[in-house]
């Protein structure tokens, strides 16, 4: 049995137990069956390190506006033009991502209308995971 | 008593591993020893997913005699996929 780590750049992307050899710069031949290798980096010499995985900011429409907080309801309901605008663009996407250039604009819309939200709090806090779309 | 098991379908090898797909990234390969594709069945053995989405599984496929292929639809996290092919003779 042969063992290999399969890279792709400098992280291994697969390891596998083969039975036969594999040729490759991409392969390297490890002397057990680790899988804890894998999304790992190799650094040089079989010697691999961990690669600490960063999540997008994602949450979901409803996440999004529970970040409003007490002024989700009258966000809601507000037919303003704008703030109509600013919920109907959130409502037709498939989650919200919080590093989108767009959303302290649509939330700069909010607050001029009058609504009491922390911009600031909705876009920078962490990311819960029952928040996750 | 080889001889015998080539003739009735033995196992002639049995490959495994696991294949990292990594976050926002949908596909990943892993290459293997060459099977014959009418002989050999891949089994798939778990799933895991680094934010803990359960949409993130991937499904696996013997795309070719030295390719076993990991694809999945949610992009969230790292998915990490094992799995296991036996050829038979």
């Amino acid at each position: 049995m042969h063992y290999y780590v399969q890279l792709l750049g400098d992280i291994c992307v697969a390891v596998t137990q083969t039975s036969g050899p594999l040729v490759g710069p991409e392969f390297i031949e490890l002397t057990d069956f680790d899988p804890s290798l894998c999304g790992q980096r190799h650094v040089g010499g079989g010697v691999f390190e961990p690669v600490p995985v960063v999540l997008p900011r994602h949450i979901s429409r409803g996440a999004f506006y529970d970040r409003f907080g007490p002024a989700k309801w009258d966000i809601l309901a507000d037919q303003t033009p704008s703030v109509v605008a600013v919920v109907a663009d959130a409502s037709v996407r498939t989650y919200i991502d919080l590093d989108n250039p767009q959303l302290p604009a649509g939330l700069a819309i909010i607050a001029a209308a009058g609504h009491d939200i922390d911009a600031d709090e909705i876009i920078g806090a962490p990311v819960r995971p029952e928040e996750r779309p | 008593m080889s001889n015998l098991l080539q003739f009735t379908g033995g196992i002639k090898s049995i490959q495994r591993g696991a294949i990292t797909i990594a976050a926002s990234s949908p596909q990943q390969t892993a290459t293997i020893s060459a099977v014959t594709l009418a002989k050999a069945e891949l089994r798939f053995l778990g799933c895991s997913n680094s934010a803990g989405e359960a949409g993130a599984i991937a499904r696996i496929g013997l795309t070719n005699a030295t390719t076993i292929t990991a694809t999945r639809g949610n992009l969230g996290g790292e998915t990490i996929t094992s799995w296991e092919l036996t050829e038979y003779y």
